[in-house]
């Protein structure tokens, strides 16, 4: 036996879990060359080690735990087989918290526009608009509140444009990271999070643009219906 | 004959025998909970695991294919269960309690000799780890491995002798020698 032939021997009696032949062991005791003699003796040091490795494993009573839980589990049998060993790892929601909180967020602010912009059209219903004659002088505080309507109706639309972006990418990432309870792996997580944070740190000037016009806007006409009061 | 015996025991755990699913349990227990301290190297971990594969392999017991050997599948549940189990152990790494550095005893008792390789199997991918210990010991030929696996025999046989270089190496660099 040559040192090819006792490597692929080795090599099918490990495959195949066949005892060493004589001629095998022969090889391996009287060869020379180094390659073979660390290959038999990493062999013989693996194999010792196995040996030992697979007596020590401690026996375990998992009956009664599996059973008193199993009764519900058969109650709802599904016909599902496992998932297959190696597959492709399925992305799960890496914030679905984050996402979560944002579409709430674009929902809150959508509602808080909604009302707004149908507060100030009854307004101006209730208010009888009129066509002012080329000479009439506009009051300034009316001029001023049509401005502050023109500049809330115009932060309305910047801002329904952009839910109805988010609204689209948001639909987008969640199809894209549905969660599959058999993997905790994902994929294009650091993109989603990314992207999360990028609107974040969008909306939040346009947030804060608008909360001020609408302060701003509230406490005008407060002030207004109080000097009428009085 | 062996096969027939088997059928007749899911038919009798999905018919909702608690003796029939006790058998079950029993007959699977061991070697599932074997698989999964060898792939989890953490005795809790791999009873937690174990319980969940067989709860999973009795909810499931209606998706066996007749024609298929149930230990495999049963052992698939299982393997996949430490897939899942590790995925969620590499999140919170600081949790995992690891084997001792080089046992006192390891060069004189067996526990000391299983114990180095036990820490050894950790340093694998876990792919071939799984290969490993379905090969050794859970006893499947390479063949059955790649069957379990869906994965060609060839690769199978790659895996297992890196994994055997590799331990070898780990174990020759931590001067474990057999007595």
């Amino acid at each position: 036996m040559n040192c090819n032939e006792f490597e692929t021997q080795l090599d099918r009696c490990i495959e195949e879990k066949l005892a060493p032949t004589t001629e095998l062991v022969s090889h391996a005791t009287s060869c020379k060359n180094s390659s073979c003699c660390d290959r038999w003796e990493e062999h013989q040091l693996l194999e010792r080690t196995i040996q030992a490795w697979l007596a020590s494993v401690p026996v375990v009573d998992l009956t009664e735990a599996v059973i008193s839980n199993s009764h519900f589990q058969l109650d709802d049998v599904e016909v599902l087989g496992p998932v297959p060993m190696i597959r492709k790892q399925q992305p799960q929601s890496p914030a679905t918290g984050a996402i979560v909180a944002v579409v709430s967020l674009l929902v809150t602010a959508a509602l808080l526009i909604a009302v707004t912009l149908r507060s100030s059209t009854s307004d101006l219903a209730i208010n009888s608009p009129r066509v002012a004659s080329e000479n009439e002088i506009i009051p300034q505080s009316i001029e001023q509140t049509l401005t502050e309507e023109q500049k809330l109706r115009e932060l309305g639309q910047t801002y329904a444009s952009l839910m109805t972006d988010a609204k689209t990418r948001v639909s987008e990432t969640v199809a894209m990271v549905i969660p599959d309870e058999d993997s905790m792996l994902t994929e294009g997580m650091g993109s989603a999070s990314a992207w999360l944070d990028a609107w974040s740190e969008r909306l939040e000037p346009l947030e804060t643009k608008l909360d001020n016009t609408l302060r701003n806007f509230v406490d005008e006409t407060l002030t207004k219906m109080n000097d009428q009061a009085s | 004959m062996v096969v027939e015996k088997t059928v007749q025991l899911i038919e009798r755990c999905l018919a909702k025998d608690q003796d029939a699913l006790r058998e079950f349990v029993a007959l699977f227990q061991q070697r599932v909970f074997a698989l999964c301290f060898r792939m989890l190297g953490h005795r809790q971990d791999a009873e937690d695991t174990a319980q969940d594969a067989l709860l999973r392999a009795v909810k499931y017991l209606k998706s066996w294919d007749a024609s298929q050997p149930l230990d495999p599948w049963v052992l698939k549940i299982a393997s996949n269960r430490c897939r899942t189990a590790l995925a969620k152990r590499y999140k919170r790494p600081h949790l995992v309690e690891s084997l001792p550095e080089k046992s006192v005893e390891s060069q004189t008792h067996n526990i000391g000799l299983a114990d180095e390789l036990q820490l050894a199997l950790m340093i694998l991918k876990e792919e071939h780890r799984t290969c490993f210990v379905m090969f050794y010991q859970q006893e499947l030929s390479v063949q059955e491995i790649a069957e379990l696996m869906e994965l060609p025999i060839g690769t199978i046989k790659t895996w297992l002798h890196r994994s055997r270089n590799q331990l070898a190496e780990h174990l020759k660099n931590r001067n474990v020698t057999p007595t």
